[in-house]
């Protein structure tokens, strides 16, 4: 009997320590099963097709009642300890104090966030930002296809929205249709941070042109060669983030996090 | 269509209006502005492990590049050269020169060591470091970095230096490399 016991508890303790040592993803994530990516803007002709390997995202975009638990926990992160270093002076400053929300709903969308408090609260639940990749990836998804760009009613109903001004009063997060994978707003609601917003460098390539790496930019450069001419939802994408710096917030830019497998 | 388009272009510049951040404009500068706030973790061509803010206290030119890079890499450190050729005895004599790497997988102490002497630097006065691979990103965010992995291996990237005063506040960020053999000895004289 005491030996079934004894069984009986180094199972328990094998089990706890699988999962201890496997941390599913936490609550709130769905799994995105890995697959092709065909980037809308080849970084490179030899990048016509980019293995993406699956991951764990959040269903939503962060909260701000989310980010305010953070902020509570990290105080380095609240809008008057934050070095200026890591964020611009608009830094959470629609909160009606640095620790409370006022008038922001916690259900909304956290915004007028820099990437570099983005990246802290990732990595402070044991996230990551979502890679670019794994972002557009993701996002290429209607609520019944995992890959809807070929889908042109979807894909007028995405640009729809990129041509709407924003509401005044944000909505609330997870209140759209889900798309494929379970994910939320992807489209919709505030443009999101991603790991490497820092990465497209269209053709101001350094080998190319070491003096004047703005030239060419994007835009004409980018049409060049571009799989889908006529998708301009990913071209304001790849407009948007190459105009970012990682201090900058903006009233329509949040951010949802990502994991491993 | 064409209305469309105009809408589209419309939103477009609205973004490209983000408040562009001011370089250390003389008014009200603190520890605050120092990227020494930044914590990530280097280690030397020597193997020694360091922190961002190794020349606190000196005047420090610093860049990013990676070892095998063998176009734009030694273009960096013949301008630095020349700019460092440039500077009179006294203000060299306070000026460093901090080069860290985008590639920590590859560029081991003993890879930096060799480079550093294949081009004659004076390693009393400057260093090539490497961050954990993890901070690559954000030490390039801070500088104004924008680069990328390509699948043949080694990086695209823009390039640039940084000049930071004694706590580590940029003085100057220099997007290209045509220029700093003038531009950084012309902004240090005025420091002195």
């Amino acid at each position: 009997m005491k030996l079934i016991a004894w069984l009986a508890g180094v199972c328990i303790w094998m089990i706890c320590g699988e999962v201890l040592a496997n941390p599913q993803a936490g609550e709130g994530m769905v799994r995105v099963e890995g697959g092709i990516l065909v980037p809308f803007y080849p970084p490179s002709p030899k990048e016509k097709e980019i293995p993406v390997k699956s991951f764990w995202m959040d269903k939503t975009q962060v909260t701000n009642a989310q980010f305010l638990s953070f902020v509570k926990q990290n105080p380095s992160w609240r809008r008057d300890k934050i070095k200026k270093i890591f964020a611009d002076a608009r830094y959470l400053s629609y909160w009606q104090t640095p620790s409370s929300l006022g008038n922001a709903k916690p259900d909304q969308p956290v915004t007028q966030i820099s990437w570099f408090a983005a990246k802290a609260y990732c990595q402070a639940q044991d996230k990551r930002l979502p890679t670019e990749n794994e972002w557009e990836y993701a996002a290429q998804a209607s609520p019944r296809q995992a890959n809807a760009r070929k889908d042109m009613e979807w894909r007028t109903h995405v640009l729809d929205w990129y041509t709407r001004p924003a509401p005044k009063e944000l909505p609330e997060v997870g209140k759209s249709e889900p798309n494929y994978w379970g994910l939320y707003d992807l489209h919709g609601l505030v443009w999101e941070w991603v790991l490497d917003f820092n990465s497209s460098l269209i053709s101001s390539d350094n080998r190319e042109n070491a003096t004047s790496p703005d030239k060419n930019r994007f835009c004409g450069a980018g049409a060049l060669v571009a799989t889908e001419k006529d998708d301009y939802a990913s071209f304001m994408r790849i407009a948007f983030r190459t105009s970012l710096k990682a201090t900058y917030t903006t009233s329509n830019l949040g951010f949802r996090c990502a994991k491993d497998l | 269509m064409k209305k469309l388009f105009q809408k589209i272009l419309l939103v477009l510049s609205l973004f490209l209006l983000l408040e562009k951040e001011s370089i250390a404009s003389s008014e009200k500068l603190s520890e605050d502005d120092s990227i020494y706030g930044l914590s990530i973790h280097l280690t030397d061509q020597d193997g020694k492990k360091l922190g961002l803010d190794v020349y606190k206290g000196q005047y420090v030119v610093m860049s990013l590049f990676y070892a095998s890079c063998n176009y734009t890499c030694p273009i960096l450190i013949d301008a630095l050269k020349k700019m460092d050729a440039a500077l009179d005895e006294k203000t060299r004599l306070k000026t460093r020169i901090l080069l860290i790497s985008f590639d920590p997988e590859n560029d081991t102490p003993a890879v930096l060591k060799k480079l550093a002497l294949q081009h004659k630097l004076d390693l009393s006065r400057w260093k090539l470091a490497s961050p954990e691979k993890n901070e690559v990103r954000d030490i390039a965010a801070l500088l104004g970095f924008t680069y990328r992995s390509i699948p043949e291996g080694g990086f695209n990237h823009t390039s640039g230096v940084t000049l930071l005063n004694p706590l580590g506040i940029p003085l100057l960020q220099e997007e290209g490399l045509a220029r700093i053999a003038e531009l950084i000895p012309e902004k240090l004289k005025k420091e002195f």
